[in-house]
């Protein structure tokens, strides 16, 4: 039986990383390096990719993957997703235009989401009011798309297993 | 004239209104009831606090008890003031009883309740407006519902996400959620009555009618489906049961 993959995307800063640390029964490899992209508030940034792993017994295991952020490593987001059974896409909303990020990403996975088990967390809602999650997810309804949308602060292990509860949940349906 | 109630309980009196309009107030005022500063009841006649009107509004004298009116859209036409279009949306029916609301409870004294006699009784129908899917029925999301549908209970997002994939039929949504069977009639109502939902007849007869996303009416309870495929118990189980989230 093949392992299930999950692929964790979005905006740099939105806690890609941290949400893998969050679950791995491992430590999570990273290809962090200090970032040199001024227009980014964090010390350091994933250049390659960020990968966990669940252990579930019978030697087979969840794998989880991390995209990196930035658009320029766009690139990287198809080798990444290769097979993966599910999609976590997250957002950072305390960037400049959240809704236009949110936008651009499913721009960039438009093609691969019809037959994916996608689920969107919308980070860092806390400070600030607008865009809602409820405007995400009216921009979602717009491009006639319907997954999951909902609020997440991925330091929170359960916040995290909630993504990935509903990342199973459609898979479950779709099987 | 008396008082119709003290004002952390208002009354929103209904008149003129199909039962698809109704069916959407109370969920609306249901799932939005977090949003609102008083408890709302949805009444058929007596003294109110607040009118809904399913037809054109005579204009109102300054003491006259607040309005809103529901029309139908027609191009080309400006919507009125303190008016809802047909079908009704969540969202608009909230900003517009929220503001209702802030006026009335800034109000002092409180507005004079008018009392109208209903041309549509509700009585003792209200409690009972949401409909319930034909058996068999299958239901998909139209879109991912707002954030008060789903923090109205902790079931309703894990419901909504086994709904946006693919078309259930309500025994298939208990069995692969987990949720009680009773909790996923009362869900799937709501976002029907919020034309959130996409129904489709069973497959019995579904060669005679459309997939719809209005709601379909059953006049008794929902026994129980047959069953469809399978539930993938085996990786999804595990994987489940390893994070810790079975339910």
């Amino acid at each position: 039986m093949k392992d299930f993959k999950i692929v964790f995307t979005g905006t740099p800063g939105a806690g890609k990383t941290t949400a893998i640390a969050a679950l791995s029964d491992t430590p999570p490899v990273t290809t962090e390096v200090r970032n040199s992209d001024a227009r980014l508030d964090k010390a350091h940034t994933t250049v390659g990719l960020d990968f966990g792993q669940v252990d579930i017994g019978d030697g087979q295991c969840v794998r989880l993957f991390g995209t990196p952020g930035q658009a320029r490593f766009e690139f990287m987001w198809r080798i990444v997703a290769t097979d993966a059974a599910g999609l976590v896409l997250l957002i950072d909303n305390s960037r400049p235009d959240p809704l236009a990020d949110f936008a651009a990403y499913l721009d960039a996975w438009r093609d691969l989401l019809p037959n994916m088990s996608c689920v969107a967390g919308i980070g860092r809602t806390e400070g600030r009011a607008r865009p809602t999650v409820d405007d995400h997810a009216d921009l979602l309804a717009s491009r006639g798309l319907v997954f999951p949308v909902v609020a997440v602060d991925v330091r929170r292990r359960d916040d995290v297993l909630m993504l990935v509860d509903m990342v199973l949940a459609l898979a479950q349906t779709r099987a | 004239m008396q008082n119709p109630s003290s004002p952390s309980r208002l009354k929103l009196l209904a008149q003129h209104l199909s039962e698809n309009d109704l069916a959407r107030i109370a969920a609306f005022l249901r799932v939005g009831c977090s949003r609102l500063q008083c408890s709302w009841e949805l009444v058929g006649d007596g003294p109110a606090h607040l009118l809904l009107c399913g037809r054109d509004l005579p204009r109102a004298a300054p003491d006259a008890m607040p309005s809103l009116s529901v029309t139908d859209a027609q191009p080309g036409r400006p919507v009125g003031r303190n008016a809802l279009v047909r079908p009704l949306q969540y969202d608009a029916f909230m900003d517009a009883l929220c503001a209702l609301e802030g006026r009335l409870l800034g109000k002092a004294p409180a507005p004079a309740a008018l009392t109208y006699i209903t041309a549509q009784p509700l009585g003792e129908t209200t409690p009972a407006l949401l409909p319930s899917l034909l058996p068999g029925a299958r239901c998909r999301l139209l879109r991912w519902p707002p954030s008060a549908v789903l923090q109205a209970h902790r079931h309703h997002r894990t419901l909504a996400s086994f709904l946006s994939s693919r078309h259930l039929d309500l025994d298939e949504l208990a069995r692969l959620s987990n949720v009680e069977r009773s909790l996923c009639d009362e869900f799937a109502a709501t976002l029907v009555s919020l034309g959130f939902l996409d129904v489709q007849p069973s497959s019995a007869s579904s060669s005679t009618a459309p997939s719809t996303s209005l709601p379909t009416f059953s006049p008794a309870p929902s026994p129980a489906a047959p069953r469809r495929a399978p539930v993938p118990t085996g990786l999804i189980t595990r994987i489940r049961r390893s994070l810790g989230l079975g339910r």
